[in-house]
């Protein structure tokens, strides 16, 4: 038997043991068994009882007819009379015979032994031979009551038992054939498809619930296959078109760009020149020029980037990252925005971390877009920057907050703040600038360094947008933990 | 030698000895039953380890013990004590009036081996033996 033999053979005795079919037999044979016992124990009562009956009828027989033969009338000899006692015995089971009477003694001349004598005393009435008063005394030599009745409860309970596991073995294998075979075919074909295995072939000829069932088992299988064959070419169509747009847009934003830092690069010497020759109405012109074109510029960047994602093609850089550095740099980049809507912006940071390892642009680039829409929808406010550290040993993230006091979002629009070109409503789209790609743009960030973001907020009473990284998303040094205070940012504006 | 061939063969000569009345037959079972009982040296468990040792595969007979038993002591080897004070109990207290409960242990046991389902060994384990 090689080890795949032994492998069937092995899970083939263990589903047996372990089947339903199994527990159906057992259920059925252990309730007919004890029942077949306690019918029996009245049965054998009742054979005992009878048995009792015939062995005194028995004896009563042969007293009766020996008696008769003794005192009989008619001339017979003792031989005769030793011949006809003899046969009776034999008749009625008794092995010997002994007759004790006046003027009489007969002994048959067969063996006692093993045998119990019966012994039967009659008094001898109505005879002429003046034996009135006297008494005949008969002893029979028959086999022990007990023994007969043990055998005879020996043979039937054998008979009974015989019958039983004749009908336990015909159930075991009928339930084999009709039940467990059938339910086996279709759990194997159940694993097949749920193994990737669609070829599976059931017995469909059955006429009965197998036969059925292995029928719209087929059926399923079938339309399974179809429609996993119509997804798959469903997907396919999906992502090539995917691909197509990715790429189109990829090209389409580096065309545009090419030019379009030409039109800014050139505006601004223009505009220096302007500056120079002090002609204030081309000043206005010229700047308003470079800022739409810079506005232009930004939202084909994030298109850029957003398609360089879904094509898989954005990488990841990792370095050790300055936490001052990046803060101080983030505050001062937003400095002219958070003042544009009379906000103050407050950084918290945890004075125990310096630095961690992570891709450098991304982190700046997520965390510039999220204080960037808070600026965007907060007058008046607060914008608060949180940076914390959350986890032990490997598993140690580093978190952004960042909390505003601005219009909120509801709840009802959270689920699609991150799907691409979406902005809470059509109104804020119109009120408030942006192409409504800033949020899902940073979402594919956070997750292509390891982290995630998750957001908070309810309408009117701001947001809280929070950005949860790895500590060391290149697993390949651990950050050093600064053991000096470092204090806090505060950026009042 | 599966559980279930040991409780065939033995229900088998059980219920030989008890029709044919040979009850030396008898009493080397209860004293194998005994033995079995008390040092867990199963006849069943003897004769595959013999078989594994001559080289015949029969890696499909073992028995894998249950983890969550309350009791460290394996059913079966409760059954084989049950076994051997139940048949030795009715044979030297009462023969003649409970001589059915010995025919009922002896054919209890072949049946078991014929549906492979012993109900004693499924009392045990819902009692928490192992």
């Amino acid at each position: 038997m090689n080890n795949s033999d032994q492998s069937k053979f092995e899970f083939a005795q263990t589903s047996w043991r372990q089947s339903i079919a199994v527990k159906i037999t057992a259920q059925i044979i252990w309730v007919i068994v004890p029942i077949v016992f306690i019918s029996s124990i009245f049965l054998f009562n009742a054979i005992e009882k009878d048995q009792s009956q015939i062995f005194s009828y028995k004896i009563d027989a042969l007293t009766h007819r020996v008696t008769s033969i003794i005192f009989n009338k008619v001339n017979i000899t003792d031989e005769e009379k030793y011949t006809i006692i003899n046969k009776i015995a034999t008749e009625l089971g008794f092995s010997a015979i002994e007759v004790v009477a006046p003027n009489y003694h007969l002994t048959t001349n067969i063996s006692t032994e093993g045998y119990v004598p019966i012994t039967r005393t009659l008094p001898i009435t109505g005879t002429d031979d003046g034996f009135d008063n006297a008494f005949i005394v008969i002893t029979s030599y028959h086999t022990p009551l007990y023994q007969i009745i043990d055998q005879k409860r020996k043979n039937l309970l054998a008979v009974i038992l015989l019958c039983l596991v004749i009908f336990a073995v015909f159930l075991v294998v009928s339930i084999r054939k009709w039940l467990y075979r059938p339910l086996k075919s279709l759990v194997d074909a159940t694993e097949a498809v749920a193994n990737g295995n669609a070829n599976v072939i059931l017995d469909t000829d059955r006429k009965d619930e197998f036969g059925h069932l292995s029928t719209f088992f087929h059926h399923m299988i079938a339309n399974l296959t179809e429609q996993h064959n119509k997804l798959r070419d469903t997907a396919k169509v999906a992502s090539d078109a995917n691909s197509a747009k990715s790429a189109f847009l990829a090209n389409m934003s580096h065309e545009l760009r090419t030019p379009l830092n030409a039109i800014i690069g050139y505006s601004e010497m223009m505009l220096d020149e302007a500056e120079e020759k002090n002609d204030k109405a081309y000043i206005e012109d010229l700047t308003k020029t470079i800022v739409a074109g810079k506005h232009l510029l930004h939202l084909i960047n994030e298109v850029l980037d957003l398609s360089k994602i879904e094509a898989g093609k954005m990488e990841t850089h990792a370095s050790m990252i300055d936490i001052r550095d990046l803060l101080k740099e983030i505050t001062s980049t937003l400095e002219p925005l958070v003042k544009q809507g009379d906000n103050t912006l407050k950084v918290e940071h945890d004075s125990s971390i310096i630095s961690f390892r992570s891709d450098m642009t991304k982190v700046r680039q997520i965390l510039l877009n999220l204080l960037g829409n808070a600026c965007k929808f907060t007058e008046n406010g607060v914008i608060t920057l949180k940076v914390e550290q959350q986890g032990v040993e490997k598993n140690r993230n580093i978190v952004f907050t960042v909390m505003d006091t601005g219009i909120g979002i509801g709840q009802e629009n959270l689920d699609l703040l991150f799907n691409p070109f979406t902005q809470e409503d059509n109104s804020s789209t119109r009120t408030y600038s942006g192409t409504g790609l800033g949020l899902s743009i940073s979402q594919r960030l956070c997750n292509l360094l390891g982290g995630n973001i998750t957001v908070r907020s309810a309408k009117g009473e701001g947001s809280c947008f929070t950005v949860t990284l790895p500590v060391d998303a290149g697993n390949s040094s651990t950050p050093a933990l600064l053991d000096g205070s470092l204090p806090k940012i505060s950026v009042a504006s | 030698m599966s559980e279930h061939t040991y409780r065939l063969v033995i229900g088998s000569l059980m219920l030989l000895m008890l029709y044919t009345g040979y009850h030396f037959v008898a009493y080397l079972i209860i004293a194998m039953t005994l033995v079995e009982g008390l040092t867990n040296q199963r006849l069943n468990l003897v004769v595959t380890s013999i078989r594994r040792k001559l080289g015949a595969n029969v890696s499909g007979f073992d028995q894998t013990p249950r983890e969550d038993s309350r009791i460290s002591f394996d059913a079966e080897r409760a059954q084989r004590l049950f076994i051997a004070i139940a048949f030795t109990a009715i044979f030297f207290a009462a023969p003649k009036e409970l001589w059915i409960l010995n025919w009922f242990f002896a054919f209890g046991m072949l049946i078991s081996g014929i549906v492979m389902f012993c109900p004693v060994i499924a009392l045990f384990r819902a009692i928490g033996f192992r």
